[in-house]
């Protein structure tokens, strides 16, 4: 198949676009960055000043001398969970972009009578308000064993990953040709396999979407994490972000460091899987 | 197509494989879920402090149960945000689950009343028997943690709710004067006065609903007097009395002072406000004092105290109290613990660093700051009021219903919806 | 298992083609069993953890818990709980404030992510570091980045210092405004059958408009990234066509860009809305309910009701309205997506 051709993005050529000089989007980019960055700016500005200069009042000011215990006090608090969140992410991150993947192209690419309405009702679970369903996901947790571990956290993750992963990959895959599933049919290959030699090599761009969705989304579960397990040592990391603030009293310098730290994994995760947005895919597949 | 097979199976089994790996997985680590907190000597403890002086105090009530229990792991389950709701959330859920903390942090009268009703709490009783705690801790917070003779819930301070807090050079640039002998309605003039030198006269977080209520909480108590508020709270009076009407026009009256930015302001932000000069009168829960000394403001000097207009005499109990699951996997650890945090010197290290009164009589107060002592004069001399905002007087139905109330009546002005939102409320 | 070693010698046919001999069950059965087989567990979670958890809050909202003690004895009459929660001011502003919300978010954040979209791919130089900005703040906790707008948008401290600084005096009220633009609720009350029960405003509360904003700044790399993904498929020889056939920069994308990206567009909507209808984290630490209710949202009245006021009930029946109110949403989108299909 094609998998040769597919490892190697086809280079890009610029057409040139009559109207726009390469500056005006150049210069638009660079203002959207800027404006962008402006929240940003404000949470390293608090992250690195003492404790009474980090609020509202100086938030424009840049800090008079450094702080660093505010990341200190961040670090210290945060870097015992993040192997949790580490352990909790990567494996239901994976495992539930796989299932989308394949309910999703199941979905695209071979529908049967009924599979539209299963479609819509797996998709209408996404809009299950999560507050609501915590005492009964506890009690069925704790009658199946795994409540207050790790894995019962990232069980719970997959299942409530699952209509959006696969609503994704069907998007993705019903924009793929049909002809490249059924000349794969032609050349004798099996469902599973036209799903594994065919499909997978072309949904990389799916699997970026995919994963940056469900990476981020569980990285940043709160609510679950906090109720699925108490035990503060096996806590995801935004569970002692969190933390870092209190009832009565917050030092904001250490919890906008923490959240900085906190995204680090994350913002690793967009540049590694970004190397993955190339373009002529699809292109080179078909012809 | 030799690989047919394997793949079939694999892809149809993707999730149920991980269904009973994760199954096994659990199986490991401990029985019964909640994590390591099933090994035999180990004490969960459940409360929503987790930053700064808050945390240090926790830290010192579990010291203290170390110094008594040597080789006990206390397993510090603290969730922080939201007031407390977070916190609520997780506690509600494992009650609802049947997997209690051992103990966990409360209020007295209705909060500890939820427990209590559903059966959850073990009975404190030995404890208070043994220790002698019915004689050093005031009667009325003793009946606010029973029920039918028996006693729930062990307190470690009280904070002051009523207390009104400005900034002093401000209120002297105004040439304004407040001490305890201040009315209420004197201390409407003064906002008024300080309005007229372009001081914004009133601080306030309104981002979050409870500051607010605190607000009109103390305006209510300073109109209606402690045996009003008795009767208003235990129903013999009906939230439409012409008294709550004349502390909602007041509060009506109050609300144009407030600081243009309340409702983007948390508490302590319009606290720091208070200390930095850009607001002068605030209406709030003795914590404030913390946060106004934290950035180096001088008690005295900066900022001043009294209680709230109307309410001098009065000492509104936000009470801090913790209570042992009846079903506790650890019980005879959780029965020590509420022993040893009800100590003496537990609960002087406890308040030096929570900013609030000990409960027991007989802990001397000499060695805290000057504002505790005066407000552990009060706590022991004055009518001791239960808090509405903080959900001690008042059911947490009513509770959310005067929040919601007191938010509507912000914008709305309405006094005769105020009331009848809050009669409904009371009536269920 | 024998199903599996039948021989593979001779190719399966086409989906089209109608097999041989067998009889049509056992034919649908050898076509489909792979992706039933695919799809079941995923059913069967989801039928356990959405529908069967529904089913369970639906159950609560019709039942008199309130309190810690599970009573699930039914009110009298069934929907006293729904009755009840509609009259009040504060539910009416929260289903006001997240319709509100969702159309101004949804379009807000689509047109920044696909203008981004559209700049980053065709950007010179410097396409990494561009999507790692744009995408950052999806990186960043909710709980947190609320805060920080909520900083910028205090009048007194935030970015109205900045427009002083360009010379704007009085600036925005931001999220501390509570008035309500374009009020319709009085022309709707002698139209709308029982309109005058309704108690709030109708219109567009002014303090939403930072919550959108930020919102849209959290989630448009988002947005952006989808978009990036399909136009990462986009055949290049379209592209090629539209020049050589001297088409400008308006009309390659206006016939061939856009429409290629439209159900890219769908998804994304769905998604965003998603999180819209649900949203929590970041209008409750940047805004909470706001002033008169103005920024409250369904997400924020649930957690209270339940958590807070321990109105078990309440907080379900809220519950089971946003899920209704999302399957209103989504199911026109399902249907339309199932018509398009059969014409295809």
């Amino acid at each position: 198949m094609s998998t040769a051709r597919i490892t190697l993005p086809s280079r890009r050529r610029r057409i040139r676009y009559p109207g726009t000089g390469p500056l005006a989007g150049t210069v638009a980019l660079v203002l959207l960055a800027a404006l962008f960055l402006i929240p940003v700016y404000v949470m390293v500005m608090a992250a690195l000043k003492p404790p009474a200069q980090a609020d509202a009042v100086h938030m424009w000011e840049l800090p008079k001398s450094l702080d660093f215990s505010g990341v200190e006090q961040a670090w210290n608090a945060l870097s015992p969970n993040v192997r949790n969140s580490l352990l909790m992410v990567l494996p239901a991150t994976v495992v539930s972009s796989l299932v989308g993947a394949l309910n999703g192209y199941v979905l695209a690419k071979l529908p049967f009578r009924g599979s539209k309405v299963l479609f819509a009702a797996m998709l209408l679970g996404m809009f299950i308000p999560y507050q609501v369903i915590l005492v009964p996901l506890v009690r069925f947790l704790q009658s199946v064993g795994m409540y207050g571990t790790l894995q019962g956290l990232i069980l719970v993750h997959i299942i409530y990953g699952i209509p959006i992963t696969t609503l994704i990959f069907r998007n993705y895959f019903n924009q793929l040709p049909h002809e490249i599933v059924e000349a794969a049919r032609v050349d004798g290959c099996s469902n599973a396999a036209i799903f594994l030699r065919v499909m997978l090599p072309l949904s990389l761009p799916g699997f970026v979407v995919c994963g940056i969705f469900q990476f981020t989304n569980i990285w940043n579960d709160f609510l679950f994490g906090i109720t699925v397990v108490p035990d503060p040592t096996q806590q995801p990391v935004t569970v002692a972000l969190n933390n870092l603030s209190g009832n009565f009293s917050v030092q904001w310098n250490s919890v906008m460091a923490g959240a900085l730290l906190a995204a680090v994994p994350t913002a690793l995760v967009y540049i590694l899987l970004g190397r993955f947005f190339v373009r002529g895919l699809t292109a080179g597949s078909v012809k | 197509m030799r690989h047919r097979i394997p793949t079939y199976l694999t892809a149809a089994t993707v999730t149920t494989a991980l269904l009973t790996l994760s199954a096994c997985g659990g199986g490991s680590s401990s029985a019964g879920g909640g994590s390591g907190a099933t090994a035999a000597n180990q004490l969960e403890v459940f409360s929503w402090w987790t930053s700064g002086s808050e945390d240090a105090a926790l830290k010192e009530l579990i010291a203290g149960f170390k110094k008594g229990n040597p080789g006990v792991e206390v397993v510090n389950g603290a969730v922080a945000g939201g007031g407390g709701g977070n916190a609520q959330a997780v506690l509600q859920t494992r009650l609802q689950g049947s997997n209690p903390p051992d103990t966990w942090q409360t209020h007295p009268g209705a909060a500890i009343g939820e427990y209590i009703n559903s059966d959850l709490l073990a009975d404190l009783s030995s404890v208070y028997e043994k220790d002698g705690l019915s004689s050093a801790i005031p009667r009325d917070l003793v009946t606010s943690v029973s029920k039918d003779g028996k006693i729930y819930g062990v307190s470690t301070g009280a904070h002051r709710g009523n207390v009104l807090w400005f900034n002093k050079k401000l209120t002297a640039e105004a040439g304004v004067e407040l001490s305890a002998s201040t009315t209420p309605d004197q201390l409407v003039d003064a906002l008024g006065k300080l309005k007229a030198k372009g001081i914004t006269p009133l601080c306030l977080g309104g981002k979050d609903a409870f500051a607010t209520a605190e607000l009109f909480e103390n305006i209510l108590l300073g109109v209606v007097g402690p045996s009003g508020w008795d009767s208003l709270t235990s129903g013999e009076t009906a939230w439409t009395d012409a008294e709550v009407k004349q502390a909602a026009e007041l509060f009506a009256k109050m609300l144009p002072y407030a600081d243009p930015d309340a409702s983007a302001l948390t508490w302590d932000q319009a606290t720091k406000r208070l200390a930095a000069g850009d607001c002068a009168v605030e209406s709030m829960g003795d914590w404030a004092y913390g946060e106004l000394v934290k950035d180096g403001a001088k008690d005295g000097t900066d900022f001043g105290y009294i209680p709230q207009p109307g309410t001098n005499g009065s000492f509104v109990t936000v009470v801090d109290t913790f209570v042992v699951a009846e079903n506790a996997k650890h019980k005879d650890l959780a029965l020590k613990w509420a022993s040893a945090i009800s100590s003496p010197d537990v609960q002087l290290a406890f308040s030096k660093h929570k900013g609030s009164t000990p409960i027991r009589g007989d802990v001397p107060t000499d060695s805290l700051p000057a504002y505790q002592q005066q407000a552990a004069t009060s706590f022991r001399g004055d009518d001791l009021v239960q808090s509405i905002v903080h959900g001690e007087a008042m059911s947490p139905q009513f509770q959310q219903s005067f929040y919601d109330a007191v938010t509507q009546f912000v914008q709305s002005k309405d006094v005769d919806a105020f009331v009848k939102a809050l009669d409904a409320a009371a009536k269920g | 298992m024998p199903v599996l070693t039948r021989p593979a010698a001779p190719a399966p046919h086409t989906t089209k083609e109608p097999p041989a001999k067998p009889s049509p069950r056992a034919a649908w059965w050898r076509r489909h069993r792979f992706g039933i087989a695919i799809l079941t567990p995923s059913l069967i979670m989801v039928g356990i953890f959405v529908y069967g958890f529904i089913g369970y809050s639906v159950r609560v909202s019709v039942s008199k818990w309130q309190g810690l003690n599970p009573d699930l004895s039914p009110r009298d009459p069934l929907y006293q709980t729904y009755d009840d929660m509609f009259h009040t001011p504060r539910f009416q502003a929260d289903l006001r404030n997240v319709t509100v919300f969702t159309f101004l978010f949804l379009t807000l954040a689509v047109v920044v992510g696909l203008v981004l979209a559209l700049l980053v791919h065709n950007a010179l130089a410097g396409r990494t570091f561009f999507r790692g900005v744009f995408l950052f703040p999806y990186a960043l906790s909710f709980i947190v980045t609320g805060v920080v707008w909520r900083w910028i948008f205090t009048p007194s401290t935030g970015a109205n210092l900045i427009l002083q600084g360009l010379g704007v005096e009085h600036g925005p009220k931001w999220i501390t405004d509570p008035a309500v633009a374009g009020d319709v609720s009085g022309a709707l009350e002698p139209v709308l059958p029982g309109g005058h029960f309704i108690q709030v405003e109708l219109g567009i509360p002014l303090a939403l408009i930072p919550v959108v904003i930020a919102a849209s700044w959290q989630l448009g790399g988002f947005v952006m990234a989808n978009f990036l993904a399909a136009l990462s498929a986009l055949p290049e020889e379209l592209r090629e066509a539209a020049a050589l056939d001297g088409a400008g920069t308006v009309r390659y994308h206006w016939h061939i860009v856009l429409p290629w990206l439209r159900p890219v567009v769908v998804v994304v909507l769905i998604i965003l809305g998603h999180i819209s209808l649900k949203s929590f984290d970041l209008v409750y630490a940047m805004v909470g309910q706001g002033p008169g209710f103005a920024t409250d949202v369904p997400g924020i009245f649930v957690f209270e009701q339940t958590f807070r006021a321990l109105r078990y009930n309440t907080g379900a029946a809220a519950s089971v309205v946003m899920f209704l109110l999302s399957a209103a949403v989504i199911v026109p989108y399902l249907y339309r997506s199932v018509i398009r299909e059969k014409t295809r």
